[in-house]
């Protein structure tokens, strides 16, 4: 993933959200201070170099990597294995993808296309779905490349303005569709080219959480935010 | 010991194109290069797309387009995938070619023309329902366009559709859709010097469909873009091969460096087998930096060189088998491998680039 933008073009952020994270290692720390913090393929995906400095200041005292990233900068090596031991390894709940802590990462992505589409339009390839009536289709910029397993064709559900949207068709490598026209909506298909588009983030705010794209595609949700692709821009936020 | 390493055989990939742009020929070869190209690596994917026998690449988008630039990549550049942020003036001054699917992308075009006029495909949705003016739209789009042509700030230089390869009667539908979408075009004014529709499907099975450019994406890569035909069968080579050393033998089971975190997809266990020495090895397990596999009463010992997938012709598993051992495409397999993972680069004198 990376961490700065290129040239302008399509937006499609994971927000990582510090205070969440350190909020979270703060309370495992109060249950059992001897646990080692799984921060392996780059803290899955959210960043070890962001993450583990976080941890290290909150108390944790031994930091499970990947094998070569066992230097990072400003980080004393000590605290840091590639070594499995008999302590309790966290990762989950430490990045809030257990269904009790706080989400650590939103992933977001923005509408690039919203038309209206007759009944029996078929949608993307092999025509796998059909609108069951006239509705109105979105587009929107992140596919199979991006991380987004096809496995969640016509099952993941993403928020757009404060509703809950199912993704119809199959992903593409770089785009998938929504159907805006088949859920009642809090507000309304009232989408336009632009908006931001949710795949997971906090379940209390009525995202769908990681751990629902896990579901989905029949995968960990640290499994699939560690391989989320280096189009997708990673946001730092406290 | 070698590295887990993803080697990238430009041989192969040239092969390829070669092969694929002769059998389309008149008809011009695209190369698509996007998502760094299918995982491969965009720039040297794109020298060598261009080496033999593609004239031009698909970018999908701009920031791609310009980096190809950035590059010294001078051929013609397809980007289509547009934001309200895309920074079009660059592409323009970058002489990328526009495709164009709406009124709102007109719009910020030719509103950030300045020096020279912009290079616009537009594009109509005979069927796909992704992007792409719906026949509703089209001679809207299609009169803006010509408008903005003869005040000089576009020259129109395609008309262009994309594929929902569902069946050869519903594309045969939507290639009927793609020439009235020219015809209503032709009749407002709009005279494109460039029609293409192709991709890899259409591109080898629909002669009809090649029009005057293909866009040749996946079979490039030596993957099949048929449920029913293999990539050998169609004389093509896959590009793209992960291999990984055994870092643990232990009580029959070996342990071998990438994992999950590599992009293995762990929906394959029950399928997924690995390559040793030339023999199959099942794989047992899927963790994020590692995979076991099944090694009992094997001579596999530490330092061993495993092959995850490669071209298939040394006992190991295809992408294409990948992709039927997880319910997916081969496409997926190979755009989402590891990109912690070096790329190797196998020609004339190996390149690694990390």
């Amino acid at each position: 993933m990376a961490t700065r933008g290129s040239a302008a073009g399509l937006r499609r952020t994971a927000h990582i959200d510090r205070s969440a994270f350190r909020t979270n290692v703060s309370r495992l720390l109060e249950d059992d201070d001897s646990f080692v913090l799984d921060a392996r393929a780059d803290a899955y995906g959210h960043g070890a170099s962001t993450l583990i400095p976080i941890a290290l200041e909150a108390g944790v005292g031994t930091i499970r990597v990947s094998p070569g990233a066992t230097k990072l900068p400003g980080i004393r090596p000590e605290a840091l294995t590639t070594a499995s031991s008999t302590r309790r390894l966290i990762a989950d709940a430490a990045y809030g993808v257990d269904g009790l802590s706080r989400p650590v990462m939103s992933l977001s992505a923005e509408v690039v296309a919203v038309k209206p589409a007759h009944a029996g339009a078929g949608v993307s390839y092999g025509y796998s779905y059909r609108t069951p009536a006239e509705t109105t289709l979105a587009l929107v910029a992140l596919g199979y490349a991006d991380g987004i397993p096809r496995l969640a064709s016509n099952r993941a559900r993403v928020w757009i303005r404060g509703g809950l949207y199912p993704l119809v068709g199959r992903i593409a490598m770089d785009q998938f569709v929504v159907d805006l026209g088949t859920e009642a909506s809090v507000s309304g298909p009232d989408v336009v080219v632009g908006d931001v588009v949710i795949l997971f983030g906090d379940a209390a705010a009525g995202h769908p959480a990681a751990s629902d794209w896990a579901v989905w595609t029949q995968r960990g949700a640290l499994e699939l935010t560690a391989n989320l692709g280096s189009r997708i821009v990673r946001v730092d936020h406290d | 010991m070698t590295d887990a390493r993803i080697e990238i055989d430009l041989e192969s990939f040239r092969h390829n194109v070669r092969t694929l742009s002769t059998l389309v020929a008149p008809a011009r070869t695209m190369l698509a290069v996007k998502a760094n190209a299918y995982g491969h690596g965009m720039v040297p994917l794109a020298r060598a797309a261009l080496e033999s026998g593609a004239d031009s690449l698909a970018v999908l988008e701009v920031p791609a387009a310009c980096e190809l630039r950035r590059n010294g990549i001078t051929s013609q550049l397809f980007a289509w995938l547009h934001g309200p942020h895309t920074d079009f003036a660059e592409a323009i001054d970058h002489d990328v070619d526009l495709g164009v699917s709406a009124l709102w992308q007109l719009a910020a075009i030719t509103a950030a023309t300045h020096a020279k006029p912009a290079r616009v495909h537009l594009k109509i949705d005979t069927g796909l329902h992704r992007n792409g003016a719906r026949p509703e739209d089209w001679p809207g789009l299609v009169s803006a366009a010509v408008a903005a042509q003869r005040a000089g700030s576009l020259t129109i230089e395609g008309i262009w559709s994309h594929l929902a390869d569902a069946s050869p009667e519903e594309d045969a539908a939507a290639l009927a859709r793609f020439r009235r979408a020219v015809d209503v075009a032709t009749s407002l004014g709009c005279t494109a010097p460039l029609l293409h529709l192709a991709a890899s499907s259409a591109g080898i099975r629909e002669p009809d469909a090649r029009l005057g450019l293909v866009r040749f994406g996946i079979a490039a890569y030596g993957i099949s873009p048929f449920d029913d035909q293999t990539a050998t069968e169609l004389g093509l080579r896959q590009v793209m091969a992960m291999r990984a050393p055994v870092v643990e033998v232990e009580t029959g089971v070996a342990r071998v460096g990438v994992g999950s975190g590599d992009g293995i997809q762990t929906a394959a266990i029950g399928h997924a087998h690995v390559a040793i020495g030339g023999s199959r090895y099942p794989i047992l397990g899927i963790e994020i930096d590692s995979l076991t596999v099944d090694v009992a009463n094997s001579a596999v010992s530490v330092g061993d060189e495993v092959t995850i997938f490669g071209p298939g012709d040394r006992g190991e598993a295809t992408a294409e088998h990948w992709a039927v051992w997880a319910g997916t495409v081969g496409d997926e397999i190979v755009a989402r491998a590891s990109e912690r993972l070096p790329r190797v680069y196998l020609d004339a004198s190996p390149v690694t680039v990390r």
